[in-house]
């Protein structure tokens, strides 16, 4: 493990407080260290290379970077990292990855210490392996991307059964295919998607992307009815922004439906409550059941006066305690004067019941 | 400009992107203190997290930018305030064993609350005084996970409380006092800007990154919340 020294840091990168141990002859150090001769002769290289999307020559400079007597430890590895995240966006030859994946676990010697929390923390100035992973996972996203949209391009089958069995990396590539597909090419998905779905297979986020670019609600039901939780929030976050108001409506219920959703999607109804009057219908019918409280914050968030209103009409004629107490929470919620009045009016009346008064804070 | 505003292991990153021409902007002292905060080259650069765009002044995580979600129940990723605010009020309401209470206001004027859980009496079942315990969460405004679990401990208490167990024991033998969200400024201010982050005098991140309130300590007073005119105060 190497510290480097204020001034030194200073010198060679103007911002960033490093330390060395022994600072045994400073010139020789500038020299070598980053911003140094040496370093600057071998960045220059790995532009240049770069420019050139020369991959056989990269690997082969990476391979000189590891073992380069003239650098010292931090720029070397400042050197292997900016190489690295450079190769990682030119597609790679065999040599290229087996360089890379000899690096995958490369012991990186020096770190920068970081104030955190009333205490210094101490963190690898430049981590060689996370590089080397990073160009790795692009290098995968990309072949899985060239490959599905070649596929799509041509009509091909076996794109949505590949992705479901596929690794993380190789997803996100497919994903980004089909983020820049053509709609025809979609719509000659979406019923192999549905089926999937429907199957259990986890084609939530894949059915998302072409939910969303053709605007299309039953595929939307699909992945509200199937997918994981975190793609079904998302469907939710979407729908609001892409959906015809009268669509969104139904999908939104049909969300409500799911436990792990729920709140969520009565929240999201709570804002369609001003373009759909039959939003506020739906919303004062879950009180009292689940998902009642999230049903009156959604009420209350409208801070409409005669949803206020009909909320304190609950609160006072209603017989069922559950939907008494959504109604006054609805109104506690509710910003303005008018629900405050309500429950003052609520407070004072003796005919209230106790246990709700003292609810009323 | 990408370098200007970090941590000096952030500045770290930017040196590994070879982006050295533009990293003179933020200075770090011996303590990691930004020594030249009103510098314009310094001061007007905000970073935006990215899931994998790392160009420019985009900083990639690798997964998803977590952003607040409305939903008062738990779901993958993190609660806004908001909905945490209401799910607070309704087991308070929904439930006679609890009680809130406003116990403070932020330098904004947020109320700060709390929440005692537990049967109305001080005794245990056997006749002694109740002990009581205390839960605080969102003390360091970026750290999300804080007010989510200590929300998550508030309904299981709750929800346990009549469960013939270790619920309804200390429920009858403790009383339990719980604070969600102690730094409701800070923890706003990070929600505003979910994926932007930036230095500022005394501490060398805002926005996303920000960890503590708006209290000026010169006066006493709230600073300002928009990242993009920061303070030129420090942060109590």
């Amino acid at each position: 493990m190497v510290f480097r020294t204020p001034g030194i840091a200073l010198l060679l990168a103007g911002v960033v407080l490093v330390q060395l141990p022994a600072v045994s002859a400073a010139a020789a150090e500038a020299v070598n260290a980053p911003g140094g001769v040496s370093y600057e002769q071998m960045a220059g290289k790995t532009t240049e290379l770069a420019a050139a999307a020369d991959v056989a020559e990269l690997a082969t400079h990476l391979q000189r970077l590891k073992t380069d007597s003239d650098l010292d430890d931090a720029a070397r590895e400042k050197l292997l990292r900016l190489t690295l995240l450079i190769m990682a966006d030119i597609q790679p030859d065999d040599n290229a990855r087996n360089t890379v994946r000899a690096l995958r676990s490369y012991p990186s010697k020096t770190y920068v210490w970081r104030d955190e929390h009333g205490h210094r923390e101490k963190e690898l100035l430049y981590d060689v392996a996370a590089a080397a992973r990073f160009a790795e996972k692009r290098w995968n996203e990309n072949a899985s991307f060239r490959n599905a949209s070649a596929q799509l391009n041509t009509g091909g089958h076996g794109v949505v059964t590949a992705y479901v069995n596929a690794s993380k990396d190789d997803r996100t590539g497919v994903e980004k295919a089909f983020r820049s597909a053509n709609l025809s090419a979609l719509e000659r998905h979406k019923a192999e998607l549905i089926t999937s779905m429907r199957s259990g297979d986890a084609a939530g986020p894949l059915s998302l992307i072409v939910a969303s670019r053709l605007d299309d609600a039953e595929l939307y039901r699909a992945v509200l009815e199937n997918a994981d939780g975190a793609t079904a929030l998302d469907a939710i976050a979407e729908i609001q922004l892409v959906a015809a108001d009268t669509v969104a409506l139904s999908l939104l219920e049909i969300a409500a439906a799911r436990p792990d959703i729920r709140s969520a999607a009565l929240l999201a109804i709570g804002r369609q409550v001003n373009r759909s009057p039959a939003a506020e219908d739906v919303l004062f019918s879950k009180l009292g059941h689940e998902g009642g409280a999230s049903a009156a914050a959604a009420l209350a968030r409208t801070a409409d006066p005669a949803v206020v209103d009909r909320l304190a009409q609950v609160l006072n004629n209603d017989s069922a305690e559950m939907e008494r107490r959504h109604a006054l929470l609805g109104l506690r919620l509710a910003p303005g004067e008018r629900a405050t009045r309500h429950l003052r009016m609520f407070e004072s009346d003796p005919r209230s019941p106790q246990e709700l008064v003292k609810e009323v804070r | 400009m990408r370098c200007s505003r970090l941590c000096p292991a952030l500045v770290a990153v930017c040196l590994g992107l070879g982006t050295q021409s533009a990293i003179a902007a933020c200075v770090f002292d011996q303590f990691g203190t930004i020594t030249n905060p009103n510098d314009p080259s310094c001061r007007d650069v905000q970073l935006r997290y990215t899931r994998s765009d790392n160009s420019g002044n985009n900083i990639a995580l690798g997964y998803g930018v977590p952003f607040p979600v409305d939903s008062l129940t738990p779901v993958d990723g993190f609660r806004s305030y908001q909905s945490l605010l209401d799910q607070h009020t309704a087991l308070d309401v929904g439930n006679d064993t609890v009680e809130g209470s406003i116990v403070g206001q932020t330098v904004s004027g947020q109320d700060i609350r709390a929440y005692a859980i537990g049967d109305p009496d001080n005794r245990t079942v056997d006749g002694g005084v109740e002990p009581a315990v205390m839960i605080v969460g969102g003390t360091h405004a970026r750290e999300w996970q804080s007010p989510e679990a200590v929300t998550e401990a508030f309904e299981l208490l709750v929800e346990a409380q009549d469960d013939a167990g270790i619920g309804q024991y200390l429920s009858e033998n403790l009383n339990m006092i719980i604070l969600p969200v102690f730094n409701i400024d800070g923890f706003l201010i990070t929600q505003k800007y979910p994926d932007r982050t930036t230095a500022d005098v005394g501490q060398p991140r805002d926005g996303r990154m920000r960890r503590k309130n708006r209290r000026d300590p010169t006066t006493g007073m709230a600073i300002d919340d928009d990242i993009v005119r920061p303070p030129t105060i420090s942060l109590a």
